[in-house]
């Protein structure tokens, strides 16, 4: 990913950007538009929150650049914003998932036939497995694994302390040991277990 | 290595803390061992060898888009870069927060970031604007209440008086005999219950809304009670050609203030 544009550094561009420099920027989000967006996916289980994610972070990034301190990698910070927008993406979509089971309940109690909910976009086997973990252990799991983000930064992102990242790490590990090991689930039920309640 | 040494490690290797020779037999025992790999092998599989994900076609296209647009160049960064002399940018910032009235408004990044809150998919423009709407209406509402609920007393009180006042408690305002029937009647609602009233209000409004009532009631009795004892000489039946005693000589706007004077033994 970092690849493609091997001659200025990171904190070059940044300096070029902070000066003016808006193609800079540009080329910034071109060497971590990939990992950002595979984040933001991960975290979300969804192509549509994750698209909004990244655009949303990236535009974040621009604005508050004065914020970014040069002594860290340019790509954690925007994993770090990355990550609180895709939490917060969460977090919407699950109150608008009650909201919306509270009116279905209610519709059943008078009498109405619930509305049948459009089908959940298929999902590849990964976001089924990632799908089933809580969120911050999900998180966790994805920026630890996923991109290689260190203990310390993840306890930043998640505002937790260093011993529960790791708690959440190993539960969340087992608990895709044991997701892995049962049998796939069913395709309607994957997408309201992505969305956890916990 | 054996395979209780798996389960031993498997947690250190997957924190990435085992020693590269310990990580590297643990890998071999892991290709080898089919109960080690039934066990523990697509977990390890998908978490050091993850899937590729591709970036959508056309989301590179809107994030520079988005960065382009004019909501972006209302960054804080753009402007203060404008106020040190470096971008050309903050102008049009500058321009734009000035415009909202947010130029020195906190700058909390969610109040900047338009289309932050996560449900819109592209940047909405006039964010600002709608902020600086609701800032300006935070700060007047709770004067445009109070001032609207004065007024709005102040015109039942005087509706009701002219209803319902006897004409004993009326006060003699004219000298002029022939159109003493016809005079516009006192106010009675005095500033006592308007204040009681508009404080009520102006403090966010009271916790049982029948207790301002009541205290309006007991004031308005207490006031309507001293106009009992004759204070003023009575006015006489006056006849088609006495003139009686001009008692005041006070614009109608201001008998409500005889009212309270009189109420409080002034
Ligand atoms: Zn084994």
């Amino acid at each position: 990913m970092a690849s493609q544009e091997p001659k200025p550094s990171d904190a070059e561009l940044v300096r070029a950007v902070r000066a003016g420099d808006r193609e800079a920027y540009g080329r910034l989000a071109d060497r971590y538009l990939a990992s950002v967006y595979a984040a933001a996916i991960r975290i979300t289980c969804n192509a549509a929150a994750a698209e909004d994610v990244a655009q949303d972070t990236f535009l974040r990034a621009y604005q508050r650049l004065d914020l970014y301190d040069m002594k860290h990698p340019f790509r954690n910070w925007l994993l770090k914003i990355a990550t609180n927008l895709a939490l917060n993406q969460l977090r919407s979509r699950r109150r608008e998932r009650l909201l919306h089971e509270r009116v279905a309940a209610d519709e059943m109690r008078n009498g109405h036939s619930p509305v049948a909910e459009a089908a959940p976009p298929s999902r590849s086997q990964w976001q089924q497995w990632l799908g089933q973990l809580d969120e911050s252990q999900r998180a966790a799991i994805v920026l630890f694994h996923f991109h290689e983000m260190p203990y310390a930064e993840i306890a930043q992102v998640l505002e937790m302390p260093l011993n529960t990242v790791r708690t959440l790490l190993h539960r969340g590990r087992r608990r895709l040991r044991e997701i892995m090991g049962s049998p796939p689930m069913l395709e309607n039920g994957s997408w309201n277990v992505a969305i956890q309640n916990g | 290595m054996e395979c209780r040494d798996t389960e031993r490690l498997i947690d250190a290797y997957l924190d990435r803390e085992l020693p590269a020779e310990t990580a590297s037999k643990l890998e071999a025992h892991l290709s080898a061992c089919q109960p080690c790999r039934r066990q523990y092998g697509s977990l390890v599989g998908f978490l050091t060898k993850p899937e590729p994900i591709a970036v959508p076609a056309g989301l590179a296209e809107r994030i520079a888009a988005a960065i382009e647009s004019p909501e972006a160049l209302t960054a804080d960064r753009d402007v203060r870069l404008f106020e040190a002399g470096v971008s050309e940018n903050g102008r049009h910032a500058r321009h734009a927060l000035n415009a909202a009235g947010l130029a020195r408004e906190d700058d909390s990044a969610k109040a900047h970031v338009p289309g932050w809150h996560g449900q819109a998919r592209r940047p909405k423009a006039g964010g600002f604007a709608r902020g600086a709407d609701r800032a300006a209406l935070h700060r007047w509402l709770p004067w445009a209440v109070a001032a609207a609920a004065c007024l709005a007393f102040f015109l039942i009180g005087w509706f009701s008086s002219r209803v319902s006042q006897k004409p004993e408690q009326q006060i003699a305002v004219n000298s002029d005999t022939s159109s003493a029937p016809d005079a516009p009647e006192p106010i009675i609602v005095s500033p006592l219950v308007l204040a009681s009233w508009a404080q009520a209000v102006a403090m966010g409004g009271p916790a049982i809304p029948l207790v301002p009532v009541v205290q309006a009631a007991a004031t308005e009795a207490a006031v309507a009670a001293s106009f009992e004892r004759p204070l003023l000489p009575s006015p006489r039946q006056p006849t088609s050609r006495e003139v009686p005693p001009p008692v005041m000589e006070l614009p109608q706007e201001l008998l409500i203030i005889p009212h309270v004077s009189r109420a409080l033994g002034v």
